[in-house]
């Protein structure tokens, strides 16, 4: 039996893996926390607060939320079962810093929790600040040639 | 209507997120990471201002604010004061989520921690 022949028959005989369960969760996820965030600030707008520090006060309030579950040591289960619904919402960053500080404290609080505060959020602080630079400056030096800032 | 439209593009973020979680080898960082340059050009390009008035929450609540926020920062700075204002006005938008999110991080590594579920 050569190689080809029995790749085929492996292929064919694995069992065929639908993730169904899993995309629906993700999108509920994360439609649930757009929609809570979206209600949050309508009620801040409510409370009589200028629409743009409401529009803060709701990531504040998000990510406040977030890091109390992460040390109550519950966040764990949620993410693994919404998986992307809950990484890609800003909760997923103050939960990466969170937990990357908490797990520091073995080490004491100069090499583990100060240093190693950034190591899972730290790519997207950095590369966010590449990338925009890179394009605030295409957008400056078209300026000069009369595209409006 | 903002609130289903705010359901749907935060549902459609995260499965897309979620699709490129399980078909590839790429980690939750990677992803974010991706998602926050994917931000960062999209407000360049001035679409994000126009998603967010169409869907409130569900955009601003999401990682890829956080590109489009640098980059309005960047932007604001350029009409001052030039290439210099660039890096003057850049955290401008972002450093009260960023600076609370270290503040917090360090006060919740100060308490004990603790295990509702074993």
């Amino acid at each position: 039996m050569n190689k080809i022949v029995f790749s085929k028959i492996v292929k064919d005989n694995k069992p065929k893996k639908y993730y169904f369960k899993e995309y629906l969760l993700a999108f509920l996820g994360g439609g649930l926390i757009g929609l809570i965030s979206q209600g949050l600030i309508d009620l801040y707008v409510y409370l009589g607060i200028n629409e743009d520090i409401a529009i803060v006060l709701t990531s504040l309030t998000l990510v406040s939320v977030t890091a109390l579950l992460t040390v109550l040591s519950l966040y764990k289960y949620l993410g693994q079962l919404f998986g992307a619904g809950l990484f890609v919402p800003i909760s997923g960053f103050s939960n990466s810093m969170c937990s990357s500080s908490i797990e520091g404290k073995t080490e004491g609080y100069i090499a583990g929790v100060g240093s190693r505060i950034f190591s899972l959020a730290g790519s997207v602080i950095s590369y966010g600040v590449f990338f925009s630079v890179f394009v605030v400056i295409i957008r400056y030096l078209l300026s000069f040639f009369g595209v409006s800032l | 209507m903002i609130y289903l439209n705010s359901f749907l593009f935060a549902g459609l973020l995260c499965f897309i997120g979620e699709v490129i979680y399980l078909h590839s080898k790429l980690t939750p960082g990677h992803i974010t990471t991706l998602f926050v340059i994917i931000g960062a050009i999209l407000g360049g390009i001035g679409v994000y201002d126009i998603i967010i008035d169409l869907c409130g929450g569900g955009a601003t609540s999401l990682i890829l604010n956080f590109g489009n926020l640098l980059v309005k920062g960047g932007l604001e700075g350029a009409k001052v004061n030039g290439f210099f204002g660039i890096f003057q006005y850049l955290f401008k938008y972002v450093s009260t989520t960023l600076g609370y999110v270290i503040f917090l991080s360090i006060l919740m590594s100060l308490l004990p921690r603790v295990r509702i579920i074993k």
